[in-house]
């Protein structure tokens, strides 16, 4: 009995580790998985994106994206973003090359840039309600917070994120799965950078054009 | 284990994920961090652009729109060739095989010898076409065996280390594989040295040639003599005493019996003798001639890999006449 107990306790052990050895390498399917993953986070983007050009000009005789942008704040997300971006693409060469300390900082600068980007969101929204532009009072703003809004909140699960994996890299060191999820999580940072960009193009550049 | 690492099978012949991890020598090809700054300056240029273009007056107002739509396209092309590193290299495109095979082609003549022969340093050599089938095959019966009964002491010592070694199917594979290479070449070998005997004693017309595919085992019914009369002088009884002397000088008397035994069974079935030794449950199949001597032959393949000799012992013919 402890025999049969002992063989289905070591198959179930050894199923995935046989079928990924046979098939592909480990690696190569979480990182086709996730950019899957990827792929329907764009698509929900993009019918966000689209819901946002619709109701674009329903601002129900309130604000416009106009009145109530901030091209300098704006910019000055966006240089967060991208050098978050860069950043992170420079941890992961450290993660390559398994040089801890390139690690840890490529991360450190990473997290402070997207934190300094969420910070800058998180004023501009409350400069924005205190302004009386909240989500409810148009269907524009509507479209506008959840669009912005989910980004920046894909950013703060990037950041929580960011902060697991590190300590994962400190407890556990850089075994296979961490260097996965750490590719994972570039993956991720960048295509959030990508979205970025198509957001300051539609939303803040076209909108504050008459 | 196995130090030389042979071409195929190699991590990167199996493909990779766009965005994936460098390798050693893509790395010391193009250094990681100027393609990562290069893509920043583009993107901070693009981004810069965008931001001029949405509030100078220069340009033509109807136009801006799609100027910007132009460059957030651009920004995004940047973005995923120089941080996600999407491009047109085999690792993204996915027929990179293709190219590689061209320049194998040249120099696939006989490589299926050479990867068991000469330790070649280059462990990135891609699969040959030939290797590619020979794996395909091998992983085709694989996917279709099946075991009537499993012996759980067995299973158990197996799949622990299986669990311990996490490339163990890999391994196995690639040291089946070795291992039906050296078989092919040592029967190429003592077909040759077949024909020798047979032509310097000239006794009968059985010398068939060295087979080049084992596969194309031919039919000729010229029954061998039974191992227990080597020394018969009829029916190619020399090289068999030869062979069988050498094996058990080479190998001890146990083992070479053993040995012999193997070697036997698989000239036996190679041609077409099939009643006299072979065991009842065998399929009568020509992959069963691999791994139904598999056991014993292993002597021979260790005498070439060189490395740790797999435990030739357990005949388990009934558990290899599954594999079919």
């Amino acid at each position: 009995m402890s025999t049969a107990l002992e063989i289905d306790r070591l198959r179930s052990e050894l199923l995935p580790a046989v079928s990924g050895a046979l098939a592909v390498p480990k690696r190569i399917v979480v990182g086709y998985g996730f950019w899957i993953f990827l792929l329907s986070d764009i698509v929900m983007f993009a019918a966000l994106f689209a819901a946002y050009a619709v109701l674009v000009g329903a601002t129900a005789g309130g604000a416009s994206g106009a009145e109530l942008f901030s091209q300098r704040n704006v910019a000055i997300e966006t240089a967060c973003l991208l050098a978050s971006s860069y950043t992170c693409g420079l941890m992961s060469l450290a993660v390559g090359s398994r040089r801890r300390a390139g690690i840890y900082f490529g991360a450190a600068v990473t997290f402070v840039l997207g934190a300094a980007f969420l910070g800058l969101e998180l004023r501009e929204f409350a400069d924005m309600i205190a302004r009386g532009a909240t989500p409810q009072s148009s269907a524009f703003l509507s479209a506008f917070f959840t669009l912005v809004g989910c980004h920046g909140l894909h950013v703060t699960v990037g950041l929580v994120w960011l902060v697991v994996m590190m300590a994962q890299v400190a407890v556990m060191g850089l075994r296979p799965a961490v260097e996965r999820r750490l590719l994972c999580f570039s993956l991720f940072w960048h295509a959030l950078d990508i979205i970025w960009v198509s957001l300051f193009t539609v939303v803040y550049l076209m909108g504050v054009r008459p | 284990m196995i130090e030389t690492q042979p071409p195929f099978l190699s991590e990167q012949q199996l493909g990779r994920a766009p965005g994936d991890r460098p390798t050693v020598a893509e790395e010391e090809k193009s250094s990681g961090v100027l393609v990562y700054t290069v893509g920043l300056l583009l993107a901070v240029i693009l981004t810069a652009t965008s931001f001029w273009v949405a509030n100078t007056s220069l340009l033509w107002g109807p136009g801006v729109h799609l100027g910007l739509v132009v460059l957030a396209i651009a920004q995004m092309g940047v973005h995923l060739v120089f941080f996600l590193h999407i491009g047109t290299g085999p690792d993204s495109t996915n027929n990179g095989r293709s190219e590689q095979q061209h320049d194998a082609a040249s120099r696939a003549d006989g490589h299926a010898h050479a990867a068991l022969s000469d330790p070649i340093p280059d462990d990135r050599r891609p699969m040959t076409p030939q290797d590619t089938q020979m794996l395909q095959d091998f992983l085709n019966q694989l996917t279709r065996a099946q075991i009537a009964t499993k012996d759980p002491e067995a299973e158990i010592l197996i799949a622990r280390a299986f669990a311990q070694q996490p490339d163990a199917a890999y391994l196995v594979v690639q040291r089946a594989l070795l291992l039906e290479q050296a078989l092919k070449r040592a029967e190429a070998q003592i077909a040759q040295f077949q024909q020798k005997s047979s032509s310097f004693v000239g006794t009968r017309a059985w010398n068939v040639e060295p087979r080049p595919a084992p596969g194309a085992a031919p039919a000729s019914a010229e029954p061998l003599p039974p191992r227990a009369v080597p020394h018969s002088p009829e029916a190619g009884g020399p090289w068999s005493s030869f062979l069988g002397n050498a094996a058990a000088t080479a190998a001890g008397v146990a083992g070479g019996a053993f040995l012999f035994h193997g070697l036997e069974n698989l000239f036996g079935h190679g041609d077409g003798l099939s009643g006299a030794n072979a065991p009842a449950e065998m399929v009568e199949n020509v992959t069963v001639n691999y791994y139904g001597g598999d056991d014993d032959s292993t002597d021979l393949a260790a005498s070439d890999s060189a490395d740790d000799a797999l435990d030739p012992g357990a005949g388990d013919s009934g558990d290899d006449a599954s594999w079919t």
